[in-house]
């Protein structure tokens, strides 16, 4: 197989960014995306020319990690429900077809290089507030605690979040609802988060619109491209958890 | 004052779903119309009888739309600085629908069209004969105006196709199993009010090429 | 020779822990915070470690190469976390895991490591459930158990397919809720090139941060590896891309003592190589052979499709040598039987290097639905990566390199042989000996992190005076020049290969020679062919960009120059060890039946590496291992 990619490229935070066209041939219908793009890559290394790999973030490449992060034709990892971009095989595409990739774009996640995005403001979301404050030791047994397997369910529908990203890159918006509340979602549903949650949802809901992503508008986008398909019902639960944190927390 | 983006769209959902109940009974007093000058021209009366009621209802819808309005231009100028540059592919993962993404776009024209039609209803000459109902069906028989108010409708219809449900979802509605039907019925809802607010000129106006 | 000191405390087994708890010197909760710590990594261990120090009141520095501290490889893991809960009434207790651990590992872990690890299993479910992990749960509330990788005790605890993520992410959050407390730093993006070694003890590192490219110095009172295993060495394994040895390999060659490198597990059931391209591989879960039959066709070169061979010109291998234990032997045992077919010219699929895992058999018992709800995740992923059904034909699979016991040598409190520096997770040898059991990584992981360091390592600093040093120290001067020096060597090659062609290379050499099966001749041979291919690598590789900004292609040849000379390690420890044990098989030793054969008089050590400069041959130093409580017997699976 042949494929014309265009390809985004930008060096360096500041600098400014354009596509390159490259073509890829001998492609099998075997490789994975990623691997079509190791493959690319190979050949640029072994060209004596100033031409620099293309950047891009992978890491265990079998879709839990959350670190693949490309926006190909238009979509959060590419065609394909459930998947991440390291879960795109090169069977999806036809063959010739030109494959625009771009980083994921959204102001809160700056372009480090490429198609590589700086997600810290992630991190500082959970930092906020994403976790139950239990030192380690002195926890009680694990059994002590009875938990209705619907409860645990739902907090392990929410707690899947890889933490990709795909979610503010798809939404017109830019917006980091879905991954706010899967968080929020997941701990407001054991009694052990249940203890903090109101601190947790007014300190997160905080953070996040500092980060400067936008306002959930409810398109539902969000959940159409996520790899681990959470619902935007962790929203509307969020949701209520805020306002009821406002009229009602402590 | 800084709101919270949860909270921006709290106050969105929560003034859009009064507006919608204003517009259900808006559109039921409308269709008397259909019925007779008299009834029309009665129905007006008896909420103008209503005296300091009425002045507050009115209140009521004016900061309501205010608050819509002004939160609504907030969030989607936020939105707009979340994302500074854009793909050079767009594709839609699925969800979004072609209202979803125009609602700022229907928004406007519904804004442009509310003190049009207040200033020629409310404070428009009911004096020409007919009473309220006259001044109406004079207003309609000129095409343009009627055509003006279809369009308007069709963008209400848009903006509640998708703000409906998306009020119930920004509130939290309680079971995810809800979320589907309460869309639908939104979608239903906005466009049943969207062609019988839109159905009174057509009506109007075929009424006048009759004469 | 120095004798290895493993500080084992005295007294019996089931209380050594305790006491020796008790026998380490505190610091002073008002002078914790006077001390630096650096825990490079944030996985299970690492993260576990940062957040539990920070809590005690230490200055952690936590830094990871990866973006996020989230997205360490313990995120992967997908089987479970063993437990001695005995939730399940069936006769579970802290002796039994203990003694699964010494047996499974085929007695070559110290007993006494092993023994505190099975006590901590405990803690560690009741610190997870507290952090708010979603373990399976039962219908009346309590935690859900099961069985796993051959064991005959329920107490294997998981979330759906993604415990590793689970506990991770808990242990992530506990690290984030430190970081916004501010007793720990976090670094991400940041690659540690170098450990700082003064006075002869661990005091700080040489990083790179890999989005300015910049050399940054951290000085600190003890330093913490948690950076994981060197399965990558083979190039395909199940690791993830970024996983590599050069935290610990640069550890080494300062003077820390490598143990048992050529411990490497093999896992049984991945998805087989599809390719030149491939670039790693896909692990499917231990649970499918549960149901599934592993057969070849009896008959060589058989290139008909699964379903026209009928029952008669199958053969069964595991269920036909193994029938205790049929299809869930354990996993070194499983990987062999499969690879001795293929080389038999038995094996199916391209290339001929796969067995089928059947699922006929099950769908006709069960039905279709009832594998579904069991197994469909599995087959989905399974379609996805070769587009075929595991319904309609039977899945094919074949061992890849999946996790390494080996790792830097450390003492009963972690320490490696350099004072200060702690070794902690899969980066260390401990626990498993030769053999791992399943769900037992993510054990020892936490295990390390959050309940053996905090205390070894006040035990340490107690005796130490906080920032004795600082970065202006000499020895700061002279880590990042050769730091520097080593990432300009890389840029001036300025050859015309890809990093990716000598690391292929080298896997292919790694799994051909010193993989699941050793012999002498082969290991000679690599010994003489990886320093000609590491020569090959710096006369040809081509690394361009430079090194002040975002450049992976640096990043990655940085990291397979030191797979490069590590491999050689793991070739000499494999040659020296004249015995088959656990992962490490050296066909000269077997049984007639094509076991592993143990020489537990000549090799009931610890094989401890230290470097001795890069043309001299490394010194071996033998800890020697003592069972007081587990009887040496041939593991036997018939």
């Amino acid at each position: 197989m042949k494929f014309t990619l265009k390809l985004w490229r930008q060096k360096g935070r500041t600098e400014p960014g354009a596509f390159e066209t490259r073509v890829v041939e001998g492609v099998s219908e075997d490789m994975s995306f990623l691997e079509m793009l190791d493959k690319m890559n190979n050949e640029i290394e072994a060209a004596k020319d100033g031409v620099e790999p293309f950047a891009f973030d992978s890491d265990c490449r079998e879709g839990i990690c959350g670190t693949c992060s490309m926006v190909i034709g238009g979509r959060p990892h590419g065609p394909g429900e459930l998947s991440t971009t390291c879960q795109i095989y090169m069977r999806e595409f036809k063959d010739g077809e030109t494959i625009t990739v771009e980083p994921f774009r959204a102001a809160a996640f700056p372009v480090l290089r490429d198609s590589v995005v700086d997600r810290s403001a992630f991190d500082r979301i959970i930092g906020a507030g994403g976790y139950v404050s239990t030192n380690t030791g002195g926890a009680p047994d694990a059994n002590a605690l009875p938990i209705s397997k619907a409860d645990a369910e739902l907090a392990m529908d929410a707690a899947q979040c890889i933490g990709c990203g795909a979610c503010v890159a798809v939404c017109k918006n830019a917006s980091a609802m879905l991954f706010t509340s899967a968080k929020v979602s997941h701990l407001v549903s054991l009694p052990q988060g249940k203890v903090e949650r109101t601190p947790r949802v007014l300190a997160m809901v905080k953070q996040m619109d500092q980060e400067g992503f936008g306002n959930c508008t409810n398109e539902g986008e969000c959940e159409a491209v996520c790899p681990k398909g959470i619902s935007i019902s962790h929203i509307a639960r969020m949701n209520r958890e805020y306002v009821r944190a406002k009229l009602f927390g402590a | 004052m800084t709101m919270t983006s949860i909270l921006k769209k709290v106050a969105m959902a929560l003034s859009g779903l009064a507006m919608l109940g204003f517009l259900v009974m808006h559109l039921a007093g409308n269709f008397l119309l259909l019925k007779s000058a008299k009834a029309f021209n009665d129905y007006s009366a008896m909420l103008h009888s209503t005296g300091v009621l009425l002045y507050v209802a009115e209140a009521g819808l004016v900061l309501f739309f205010l608050v819509h309005v002004v939160s609504g231009v907030r969030v989607s100028r936020e939105n707009r600085k979340a994302r500074q540059t854009q793909y050079a592919v767009k594709a839609t993962a699925g969800q979004a629908t072609l209202f979803s993404r125009t609602m700022a776009l229907s928004g406007l024209i519904i804004l442009v069209f509310v003190p049009v039609h207040i200033a020629m209803f409310k404070f428009g000459n009911a004096g020409g004969g007919g009473g309220l109902w006259g001044l109406v069906m004079r207003e309609f028989s000129q095409p343009l105006t009627a055509a003006w108010y279809v369009l308007a409708m069709l963008a209400v219809g848009m903006h509640l196709s998708h703000g409906v449900g998306s009020a119930f979802q920004t509130l939290g509605i309680l079971k995810p199993t809800w979320r589907k039907p309460l869309r639908q019925a939104g979608v239903l809802l906005g466009w049943a009010l969207a062609l019988g607010f839109a159905s009174i000129p057509v009506w109007a106006l075929m009424q006048a090429q009759k004469v | 020779m120095t004798t290895l000191d493993a500080k084992i405390p005295s007294g019996p087994m089931a209380q050594k822990w305790s006491n020796h708890r008790f026998n380490l010197k505190l610091v002073n909760p008002a002078n914790k915070r006077k001390y630096d710590i650096i825990v490079v990594g944030t996985g299970l261990a690492g993260a576990g470690a940062a957040a539990s120090l920070g809590e005690l009141g230490y200055n952690v520095l936590s830094l990871c190469f990866q973006d996020s501290a989230r997205r360490a490889h313990s995120i992967a893991a997908q089987g479970g976390i063993n437990a001695a809960k005995n939730y399940q009434n069936d006769g579970d207790s802290v002796h039994r895991l203990f003694y699964d651990t010494v047996k499974g590992g085929d007695y070559r872990a110290r007993e006494a490591n092993v023994h505190r690890l099975a006590e901590i299993s405990v803690n560690i479910i009741d610190q997870c459930v507290s952090q708010g992990v979603p373990f399976a749960r039962e219908y009346g509330g309590l935690l859900s158990n099961r069985s796993f990788g051959g064991a005959q005790v329920s107490r294997t605890f998981y979330a759906r397919g993604q415990t590793g993520q689970q506990l991770l992410l808990g242990a992530y959050q506990a690290l984030m809720r430190q970081v916004k407390a501010g007793s720990v730093k976090l670094k991400t993006r940041c690659e540690m090139l170098d450990v700082v070694i003064i006075d002869g003890h661990a005091k700080g590192i040489i990083t790179r941060d890999l989005v300015t490219g910049t050399i940054e110095r951290y000085s600190a009172d003890a330093v913490c590896l948690a950076t994981g295993g060197y399965a990558n060495a083979f190039f395909l394994s199940t690791n993830a891309m970024g996983c590599n040895v050069s935290a610990t390999h640069r550890a080494y060659k300062r003077g820390a003592f490598f143990a048992n490198p050529c411990y490497t597990q093999i896992h049984p059931t991945c998805i087989p190589v599809s390719g030149e391209h491939q670039s790693k591989l896909t692990l499917m879960s231990e649970s499918l052979r549960n149901d599934g039959r592993v057969w070849v066709p009896k008959k060589k070169g058989d290139t008909r499709a699964a379903s026209l061979i009928p029952d008669a010109e199958r053969e069964y291998f595991l269920e036909e040598r193994y029938p205790a234990f049929g299809n869930l032997v354990p996993r070194d045992v499983a990987s062999r039987a499969a690879k001795t077919v293929c080389d038999d010219g038995r094996g199916v699929g391209p290339g001929g290097y796969g067995v089928y895992l059947d699922f006929r058999d099950v769908i006709k018992r069960d039905g279709r639905e009832k594998v579904a709800a069991k197994y469909g995740n599995l087959f989905d992923i399974y379609h996805e990566i070769t587009a075929e059904s595991a319904y309609e034909v039977p899945m094919r699979i074949y061992p890849a390199p999946h996790y390494t016991m080996g790792g830097l040598w450390v003492d009963y409190n972690l320490m490696s042989t350099i004072p200060g520096l702690f070794v902690l997770g899969e980066a260390n040898f401990s626990d498993h000996g030769a053999n791992r059991l399943g769900a037992s990584a993510l054990m020892q992981g936490l295990a390390d992190g959050f309940f053996v360091i905090p205390y070894t390592i006040g035990g340490y600093l107690a005796e130490q005076k906080p920032r004795q040093y600082d970065t202006q120290h000499a020895a700061f001067d002279d880590a990042e020049r050769e730091v520097t020096a080593k990432l300009d060597r890389l840029l001036a090659v300025k050859g015309d290969k890809p990093v990716d062609e000598f690391h292929k290379r080298l896997g292919r050499l790694m799994w051909d020679h010193c993989g699941m099966a050793r012999n002498e001749a082969g290991l000679k041979g690599l010994l003489q062919e990886i320093p000609k291919l590491r020569d090959q690598f710096w006369q040809q590789v081509n690394v361009k960009g430079s090194k002040g900004s975002l450049n992976q292609n640096l990043e990655r040849a940085g990291r397979v120059a030191d797979f490069l000379e590590f491999g050689e390690l793991m070739a000499l420890d494999a040659l020296e060890r004249r015995e088959s044990c656990g992962g490490h098989f050296r066909e000269e030793f077997q049984a007639e039946d094509g076991e592993a054969k143990r020489d537990d008089e000549n090799f009931c050590h610890v094989s401890a590496w230290q470097y001795q400069g890069d043309t001299t041959k490394p010194e071996l130093h033998k800890e020697p291992l003592t069972f007081e409580e587990v009887k040496l017997t041939q593991r036997s699976y018939k």
